[in-house]
């Protein structure tokens, strides 16, 4: 597939196909700006974009269930439009699907299985097809939560997501801006370095011998829970890049062919 | 940001540095910034007209480019004017969230009410409307020491009050608690029925005691609850985070006040917002290290540019408080 270059920079730059390649053998969704081994200005982002019609559409699963207007304006200001969710259909059919989970995971799951989700989601998921799950977005990955009880999610990562054990001494909710320590190279995450990003949740899924294989990054709060977890093309954040401070530095898109 | 303190690793949760606008239409009915001291925000001129400090949405993306770790709005207009759909904050949520990417929070007016054309709205339906504008959070102030005193006076959780309602549909995260408590100086602690601390300076009497009583309506009305025995039943009820102002505070640029901030810090387990009083930057050191607030909001000195956001931070830095670069 042909592909044409962008460039988010000023001044515009146009980097060769082949460097691009290097950094993007596989196709992703999102990443954070600035590669370590690409010469570009650190001020400057690139994307890439491929020639399938879709190409510039990020799809984006919004129960309505809380703001995720953010996360809408952190997409278009990257240059992207927005295709909702409205099937099942909508699901395998995207190109780079983003699920920014709010509210409340046992109503999450309700919509899901009500709309006939479920199978879509996981279906694109085991494909290795790209997706971003955003807070709750990570949590429904997982097998169950004890949020209200015990209910099941997607099940596709081993664990159960509970809540923060305040008897350790620590606030629940977690708000705030926290440090992050990355255990596997995840593109997404290359930009974040020493800073901090943003968190607000009070449940949190764990570190655990038979999850360990999906986790990218872990955040330090009483105990150590998973920040961030990828396979593949599937990554997932419990943080929030679309609160972490923009600046086209903390939620940039990449967008690259699907072949 | 300088180059220097960009270097500065995160290594925990940061101390956050939260900027607040106070938000009303003026007469001509545009949304302009004030800052009221001590909850009074008519400049006493003949006019008597509204502090104008700047509109808001510009303001708010100044704070975000300054480095604030939150931006805070203060909604005082009058809601009944407007279908809920055409309330002139929903408009300034919609556009500082195009380019502010840090958590927005909305306070003021999440109570139930009849628009104009007769149409009744519960607080939960305003709410999901700040929420689908952009707000992160919404905070809840009359609303919440109403319910605070029903459930201290019943021992139960009806699930009917605004901050039950939302914070079960969003999230407690979603909602905080704003507490516009007033100092009441006592010779002896006993002498309220509501949880009194020591206080470090003495009141006008000589009196070596105060207990904080909650206010409604902009502080305007006394109640009989005080700010600690509203936060331990907040947090019951819900609430996710606690925005601490004090109105003997507001404005007077002298320091937060830490008997205050120490006592309700030490009183919940969820994060609590210290407010109210900060004039120069070594009263947010000041409160982080004496307290276990979470996070720091002022309004008027970074409104007046009295203060920078960044030079709070640099400050912070410099103390070895860990913050948000």
């Amino acid at each position: 597939m042909e592909s044409t270059m962008l460039s988010c920079s000023s001044p515009p730059q146009f980097l060769a196909a082949s460097k691009c390649s290097s950094f993007s053998s596989n196709s992703q969704l999102f990443r954070y700006q600035i590669n370590n081994n690409n010469k570009k200005p650190p001020t400057s982002f690139s994307i890439r974009a491929s020639a399938s019609p879709n190409s510039s559409v990020v799809t984006l699963l919004d129960y309505g269930a809380g703001n995720v207007r953010s996360v809408r304006n952190a997409i278009h200001s990257l240059g992207f439009s927005i295709k909702d969710v409205e099937s099942p259909q909508d699901i395998l059919n995207a190109e780079r699907l983003v699920f920014p989970g709010v509210g409340a995971f046992a109503a999450a799951m309700d919509f899901i299985n009500q709309n006939g989700m479920t199978e879509a989601l996981c279906s694109y998921i085991a494909n290795d097809r790209p997706f971003l799950g955003i807070c709750l977005g990570l949590q429904l990955l997982f097998e169950s939560s004890e949020e209200k009880g015990t209910v099941k999610g997607l099940g596709l990562i081993p664990g159960v997501v509970g809540r923060f054990d305040s008897s350790s001494g620590c606030r629940v909710p977690h708000i705030g801006w926290n440090a992050l320590q990355i255990v596997k190279d995840a593109d997404i995450l290359n930009d974040i370095g020493d800073r901090h990003v943003y968190f607000v949740h009070s449940y949190r899924a764990m570190p655990s011998e038979e999850n360990k294989d999906w986790i990218a990054s872990t955040c330090h709060y009483g105990d150590n829970f998973i920040a961030s977890i990828r396979r593949g093309n599937v990554h997932a954040v419990q943080f929030h890049p679309e609160k972490s401070g923009g600046k086209c530095r903390t939620f940039n898109i990449k967008k690259v062919p699907v072949s | 940001m300088t180059k220097k303190l960009a270097k500065r690793k995160a290594s925990k949760l940061a101390k956050r540095v939260i900027a607040c606008l106070d938000v009303r239409a003026n007469d001509n009915g545009d949304l302009v910034v004030t800052k009221g001291d001590q909850y009074d925000v008519r400049e006493h001129t003949k006019e008597n007209e509204v502090r104008n400090l700047g509109k808001p949405v510009e303001l708010a993306g100044q704070y975000y480019k300054d480095g604030a770790d939150e931006v805070s709005f203060l909604n005082i207009t009058g809601f009944r004017d407007f279908p809920l759909g055409d309330l002139p904050m929903l408009e300034v949520l919609r556009r500082t969230s195009e380019n502010v990417f840090v958590p927005l929070t909305v306070g003021g007016g999440i109570r139930d009410f009849t628009d104009g054309n007769g149409r009744h709205y519960s607080s939960l339906e305003v709410a999901s409307e700040y929420f689908r504008s952009g707000a992160d959070k919404i905070s809840i102030g009359s609303d919440a020491v109403y319910a605070a005193e029903e459930y201290l006076k019943t021992g139960v959780k009806t699930g009917k009050s605004s901050l039950e309602q939302i914070s079960r549909v969003y999230g407690n995260q979603a909602v905080v608690v704003s507490i516009d408590p007033r100092r009441v100086y006592l010779v002896h602690p006993n002498d309220a029925e509501f949880k009194a601390v020591k206080v470090k300076n003495p009141g006008p009497n000589g009196e070596e005691y105060a207990w904080y009583q909650c206010t409604v309506n902009g502080g305007r009305e006394g109640r009989p609850i005080g700010a600690y025995e509203l936060a331990k039943a907040v947090e019951d009820l819900g609430a996710g985070e606690i925005l601490l102002n004090c109105i003997d505070c507001d404005g007077q640029g002298k320091g937060f006040d830490i008997d205050l901030v120490e006592l309700i810090s030490d009183a919940v387990n969820i994060p609590v917002v210290a407010s109210s009083g900060a004039g120069v930057v070594e009263h947010f050191s000041e409160v982080f290290n004496k307290t276990n607030a979470s996070a720091a909001l002022a309004a008027g000195i970074f409104h007046r540019k009295e203060v920078p956001v960044q030079a709070v931070k640099e400050h912070l830095l410099k103390e070895g408080i860990e913050v948000r670069i």
